[in-house]
């Protein structure tokens, strides 16, 4: 019992050493992560009302981080680009910056610490009505030497100053531009916003720039536009509608009170997907004409072996017509016997009937003088003769008034008497027929309407 | 004599305990009936003004880029943003001089347009935009990362040094 103990204890304190040597390492690797600068400004934008006495502001700055900071204070003009980036250099027409001071323009902050630093602002007598601009910048430079590229790090405080009289408000819309044509996809539309004034509007949330689009509606980008500056900004209409012709409008006031509308149009038309449409329907046909042709040829081979094998080798050229003319009995029993044997005629009735081919048979028919089976084959090739010119004639009309004439909406008679492939080429050709109408009318009608510059 | 004194002190305590039992019911229903009268006579308002503000997190103060002629030099940093402006707020980043310049009497440099800063080639004229955005940051700020690249040129051994100022705005 008792060399258990010590080995109890050395177990203990071998783990009261591992805790807290892995809680040190914690701590270490955590002081290590620290972030070198940390600071907050409050406000970030802040609107100064006119005191004739002059007006005092305050700015508080906040260390938000765990190494103390030494910040450089600096007052200084600015200009938002079209685009919306912060540049702090000149338009010294709306500047303020010779109007303002801070009372600490260098302090140090310990961290968790907290400055407050007064700016006051000072409005010339004879300053023009509206608005001017300043930022008061709070900048930490780097500290130590560690690496080659010392960076700085600056936090800027905007100043709208507002300087009493009357204001100008005049807004402008400019260009309202998106892409010509959408295909399947979200729409992406630039608004150009001009304010000829000299005090801002601020478009953001509840007061956003609303796009309509007939009942749909979809908003602009938050942005603020500063007086006499302009401001690109820009909306996404993520779902639009597959087919459209669509007018998109923005509405605003021009801060006097008249009405601003900026329009474009857009159309939406699926055109990856109708080229798709298009190329399967051609495919499609091109692979029924090839059936259509193997069959046929297929056909062909079987009517020239059946004349072969019916026919002496005397008149065999003359195939099927030359059956049943008068001397020829000797030939015609000959042609029977030898026909019966080789190619019986129910089977080739058979064959006959479930595969015709408008192309083997003349169009007229067979008119040879025949009797028994050879008359019953005969019947039912000019049976399926007549029926093929029927169908034959009316798949040619329907292509020549819908592809050549433009007689558009036509199609295939539906009381045609066909099976299996021929009636699935009825189908297809009426389908086409119609696809091609539909498309057809619905080109012309934006079309018609782009010329019409609607 | 007994039974006098009884007969007197049995209506004392039932006068006693419907006393208190009046007393109490005319304090809860004053209370009850108090509280309402009291809220309609004096409103109280909860006002919470809460100020747009802006901060901005680095995690490096320095970054040092090392290299031979000819490497393909990075390093990474990056920036914590946070703004509850509606409309957003942007961080641009600017160089401090035209040329990285070397030590003492090495007249060789590198010029600042080579160093890639947040994907963007730093500029000593205009500040690159490295992050915007037209909405509020996230609670805990957005992450943006802020990467270092520079070819290492041919020139003179040293250290060319220059400095990036970024700055945080709001929109």
């Amino acid at each position: 019992m008792s060399p258990r103990m010590p080995r109890a204890i050395v177990t203990l304190l071998l783990g009261l050493t591992l805790v807290v040597g892995s809680a040190g390492g914690a701590a270490a690797q955590q002081s290590t992560e620290q972030p070198a600068v940390a600071v907050r400004v409050s406000p970030a934008i802040m609107t100064v009302d006119h005191d004739a006495q002059g007006a005092q502001q305050r700015l508080r700055v906040d260390n938000t981080g765990s190494q103390p900071l030494h910040v450089v204070t600096e007052v200084a003009e600015f200009t938002v680009t079209p685009e919306g980036t912060t540049e702090f250099a000149g338009d010294e027409r709306l500047s303020a910056a010779a109007w303002v001071s801070v009372d600490t323009p260098v302090f140090d902050i310990a961290p968790g610490g907290r400055r407050d630093v007064a700016v006051t602002v000072d409005v010339p007598a004879d300053a023009e009505a509206g608005e001017r601009y300043v930022s008061v910048i709070f900048a930490i430079p780097p500290t130590g030497s560690d690496g080659n590229i010392a960076l700085t790090h600056r936090v800027a405080a905007k100043l709208y100053i507002d300087v009493p009289g009357d204001p100008v408000r005049r807004l402008e819309l400019g260009a309202l531009t998106g892409p010509r044509l959408v295909d399947s996809a979200a729409a992406r539309l630039e608004l150009t916003v001009h304010n000829r004034g000299n005090i801002h509007r601020r478009f953001e949330e509840s007061t956003r720039l609303i796009a309509t689009a007939g009942e749909e509606e979809f908003g602009f980008q938050n942005f603020t536009v500063l007086g006499d500056s302009t401001r690109v900004v820009e909306a996404i209409w993520a779902d639009p509608p597959t087919f459209c012709w669509c007018s998109i409008d923005v509405e605003t006031d021009d801060g006097q009170g008249n009405l601003l509308v900026a329009s474009t149009r857009i159309l939406m038309f699926p055109l990856r997907l109708t080229l798709a449409a298009l190329a399967a329907g051609v495919g499609l046909s091109l692979l029924l004409a090839a059936r259509r042709r193997r069959r046929t040829q297929r056909l062909q081979q079987l009517l020239t072996q059946a004349t072969k094998t019916g026919s002496t080798p005397n008149n065999s050229h003359k195939g099927w017509r030359s059956w049943g003319r008068p001397g020829a009995g000797r030939r015609a029993s000959v042609r029977s016997t030898s026909l019966s044997r080789r190619w019986p005629a129910r089977s080739a009735r058979c064959r006959t009937s479930s595969v015709p081919s408008p192309s083997a048979i003349s169009a007229s028919g067979v008119s040879a003088d025949v009797r028994g089976e050879m008359r019953e084959l005969k019947d039912t090739i000019n049976g399926k003769v007549d029926q093929l010119n029927v169908f034959v004639s009316e798949v040619m009309r329907v292509a020549r008034e819908v592809g050549t004439e433009g007689k558009l909406g036509q199609a295939a008679a539906s009381s045609l008497e066909v099976r299996g492939v021929w009636k699935d080429v009825i189908e297809s050709m009426n389908v086409m027929a119609g696809n091609l109408t539909g498309q057809v009318r619905n080109i012309a009608e934006v079309t018609t309407a782009v010329a019409n510059g609607d | 004599m007994t039974n006098h004194t009884t007969a007197t002190r049995l209506p004392q305590r039932m006068l006693t305990t419907a006393g208190s039992v009046l007393l109490a019911g005319s304090l809860a229903a004053a209370m009850f009936a108090g509280a309402p009268a009291l809220a309609q006579t004096a409103p109280v308002t909860a006002e919470a003004t809460v100020e747009n503000a802006i901060s901005l997190t680095a995690n490096d103060a320095t970054v040092a880029l090392t290299g031979v002629p000819g490497a393909a030099a990075t390093a990474a940093s990056g920036l914590v943003a946070t703004s509850n402006n509606p409309a957003g707020y942007n961080v641009t980043v600017l160089a401090g001089a035209a040329n990285m310049a070397g030590t003492g009497t090495n007249t060789d440099v590198i010029p600042v347009a080579d160093l890639s800063v947040g994907g963007a080639a730093a500029n000593s004229t205009t500040a690159a935009t490295i992050h915007t955005q037209d909405v509020k940051s996230a609670d805990a700020g957005d992450a943006i990362p802020v990467p270092y690249a520079l070819t290492m040129p041919h020139v003179n051994a040293d250290v060319y040094s220059v400095g990036l100022t970024f700055t945080a705005t709001a929109n």
